[in-house]
């Protein structure tokens, strides 16, 4: 582990590679009046962190500075006020101290130890994708979202049951307060530019393990089309541009990528129209239509979709027909 | 006289033409379109759900195999799942394939190129299909999300297969070489992974995944690990899991976009990054995660059954963004992939073939699987779903 922490001081700091023991003799002396600062503050197993001496109260600008990692000095960062480093493997615990030492040789020590868990925020949209889509689907303003906070140390994911889960989006609590067992949350995407969910975790004796912030990512509801194949159905080629029926007729779906799960067979306005003349198609899909070839030209085929739900969920496109 | 006015009636007509020609040419088509030219109705029908109608076909298609090329087409219709299978008296390994849609099977003898059907047993809207290692059987999926529908075919010869409806409600299903079915299903927040013995379709729980949009690698023959990771998407973080004696453990990879790919002694993965998609290769026993030269999707390659360092991919070099995979995944853009081979231990990339330019087509590779003696690769062209093959 040491030595991972050096060699990466070493990439980071190749050209004031000192190393130096320092013994028994660095003693936890932290002052009320300095700190240090991580950010991330609880660092996944592995993420790049920062940490910055907070001396604000005690004015020691013109400190000396050495840093040391589970003992052993890093001269390569010397003299920095922030550094940043790699956080160790999962559950190994790493001791940061920063020494000051003023120009009438007193010196001063703070101490700060981290033993990093994953915590893994697992965003699932609650929209619509269609069966061919591989990815995972994204959230639209006013749809569902779920998401699990999976806690892990050396042997796997932690008992749930064990630790208190406080949810909060935009900085208002989702529950109302911390849940034992509450590893997964149910939020409605807000309509600000704003989504950010933080969730925070206690042990058994209150004290936080883990704390994590995610910004939320939102798009708008997306309409792409596609021919049908009468046989193998749904085409995996998006009609980009246009398209030549060549044959008698074609049959295309309108696919509302994004589209809010809860209302796919609710309260929604669909409509087709060909050359911006609203069309009625008789299908009982309301997201197909099927075209019949005439002689010989062109016509823009449009499609619009509204929730009427969530008025920001709407979408209109279209492309041309050539035969 | 009758002669003259034949012949002053045709160059009349012939005048005629060349004016709407001359008059065409000049101002374009008259508008609106659809007022003269088109007529654009509407029928009425829905054939996405509708009962799909038995179209006989001709039976024994001959599939040109013997042709001396490496690069072959080997199904015009479209396939929703494939398996290579080597017949006890057969000297070169046949392809199975089921059409999607139908969920009709068919068996191609790659020494003759004769096409068999062997299921005319119809699965409407099959669109996912799993072949067993022997090519005894096949389970093909048909529905949408809790409401699918497992039917396990048992294949007998020719236009002889019978067909059981499995119980559960399959999101992801493999078959393992021993012949069992590997397979995840919902549970309230996430997916439990099981196995079900074909005989006696006894089901044992794998483990547990606490989350839904998974993408399992299934460890199929039980000399490595299952991984889990949640599906891609570029705007969206991915963690990778291993399932080591049924318990998730975590793996020092993430990142927006995350899509993976393992065999015993590598684990290859792309993520999403402002700039584009970037691939990266890790050794297992130890070592950082190195960038790799090429953008390697992981339906799109396939490690040699032979060698571990050895790498199959469809690659083309494109520039791509940072809305990848996700506008792949839409269809939005599309590949002409060429075919290439990378020596993960030597850092090699070779170009084995360039599809476009050997057949004319475009080919946007998914489903790379290898035989099982690394002398053919298989795959979809995701443009229109047939299936390829090709000799190295």
């Amino acid at each position: 582990m040491r030595f991972t922490v050096f060699l990466l001081i070493a990439i980071l700091f190749p050209n004031v590679l000192v190393f130096a023991q320092v013994g028994g003799s660095i003693s936890a002396i932290t002052g009320e009046s300095i700190s240090i600062t991580l950010d991330p503050q609880y660092p996944n197993p592995g993420e790049q962190v920062t940490a910055t001496i907070d001396d604000y109260a005690l004015g020691g600008s013109g400190a000396a500075i050495t840093w040391y990692f589970d003992g052993l000095s890093a001269p390569a960062v010397a003299n920095n006020r922030a550094i940043t480093f790699t956080a160790p493997a999962v559950e190994t615990p790493l001791r940061i101290v920063a020494r000051l030492r003023f120009t009438d040789g007193r010196t001063i020590e703070a101490v700060r130890s981290i033993s990093p868990l994953y915590l893994d925020l697992i965003i699932e949209p609650q929209t619509y994708t269609p069966i061919f889509y591989q990815g995972r689907a994204l959230p639209t303003k006013g749809s569902l979202v779920n998401i699990n906070a999976l806690l892990q140390n050396k042997k796997g994911p932690v008992d749930s049951t064990r630790y208190s889960y406080t949810w909060n989006l935009n900085n208002k609590s989702v529950y109302g307060g911390a849940r034992l067992g509450g590893n997964w949350a149910q939020i409605e995407v807000p309509h600000g530019k704003s989504n950010i969910v933080t969730i925070s975790i206690q042990n058994e004796r209150g004290i936080t393990v883990a704390r994590k912030l995610v910004a939320i990512p939102t798009v708008n509801l997306e309409t792409q089309f596609y021919q049908i194949n009468t046989l193998s159905g749904l085409s995996q080629r998006a009609i980009v541009g246009d398209i030549t029926i060549t044959g008698n007729s074609t049959s295309i779906k309108a696919v509302p990528y994004y589209l809010d799960s809860r209302s796919i067979n609710g309260d929604l306005f669909t409509q087709w129209s060909i050359n911006n003349l609203p069309t009625l198609t008789n299908s009982p899909d309301p997201f197909e239509i099927n075209l019949e070839a005439g002689v010989t030209g062109r016509a823009q085929i449009g499609f619009k979709i509204h929730n009427l739900s969530e008025l920001l969920q709407s979408d209109e496109g279209s492309f041309q027909v050539k035969l | 006289m009758k002669k003259t006015y034949l012949i002053i009636g045709g160059v009349s007509t012939v005048l005629i033409l060349l004016a709407i020609w001359v008059y065409l040419l000049i101002y374009g088509t008259p508008k609106p379109v659809e007022s003269f030219f088109t007529d654009f109705s509407f029928s009425g029908r829905s054939e996405v759900s509708a009962e799909l109608p038995f179209v006989p076909e001709p039976e024994n298609q001959t599939v040109d195999v013997l042709d001396d090329v490496p690069l072959r087409q080997l199904t015009t219709r479209a396939v929703i799942g494939f398996g290579e299978y080597k017949p006890k008296n057969g000297e070169k390994p046949s392809i199975l394939y089921a059409e999607a849609g139908t969920g009709h099977v068919y068996t191609i003898d790659l020494t003759s190129g004769v096409e068999t059907r062997l299921s005319n047993i119809t699965i409407t809207n099959a669109q996912k299909a799993e072949f067993n290692f022997d090519g005894t059987k096949v389970a093909i999926r048909s529905g949408y999300g809790t409401q699918n529908t497992i039917e396990l075919l048992t294949l007998n010869g020719e236009n002889s297969a019978t067909k059981e409806t499995l119980i559960p409600k399959m999101v992801d299903l493999t078959f393992s070489t021993d012949g069992n079915l590997l397979y995840s299903e919902y549970s309230s927040t996430g997916l439990t992974a099981h196995l079900m013995d074909t005989q006696t379709k006894t089901n044992s729980n794998l483990f547990i995944v606490p989350f839904q949009d998974a993408t399992i690698i299934w460890n199929k023959d039980g000399k490595s690990e299952h991984y889990v990771y949640p599906k891609p998407s570029a705007k969206l973080t991915g963690f990778l899991y291993r399932i080591s004696n049924g318990v998730l453990l975590r793996e020092p990879t993430s990142g927006n976009g995350l899509g993976v790919l393992v065999n015993n002694d590598y684990s290859i993965h792309t993520i999403t990054t402002d700039r584009g998609p970037l691939s990266f290769m890790t050794k297992k026993n130890g070592g950082n995660a190195q960038s790799l030269p090429i953008i390697m999707q992981s339906s799109k390659c396939v490690f040699s059954n032979i060698n571990t360092n050895i790498l199959y991919c469809g690659h083309e070099d494109t520039p791509l963004t940072y809305e990848f995979p996700d506008n792949w995944y839409k269809g939005l853009i599309t590949f002409s992939d060429k075919i290439w081979e990378i020596n993960l231990d030597k850092g090699l990339a070779t170009q084995l073939i360039n599809p476009q330019k050997e057949t004319g087509r475009e080919i946007d590779v998914i489903g790379m699987n290898m035989s099982r003696i690394d002398k053919v690769l298989y795959f979809i062209n995701k443009n229109d779903n047939t299936l390829w093959m090709y000799e190295i």
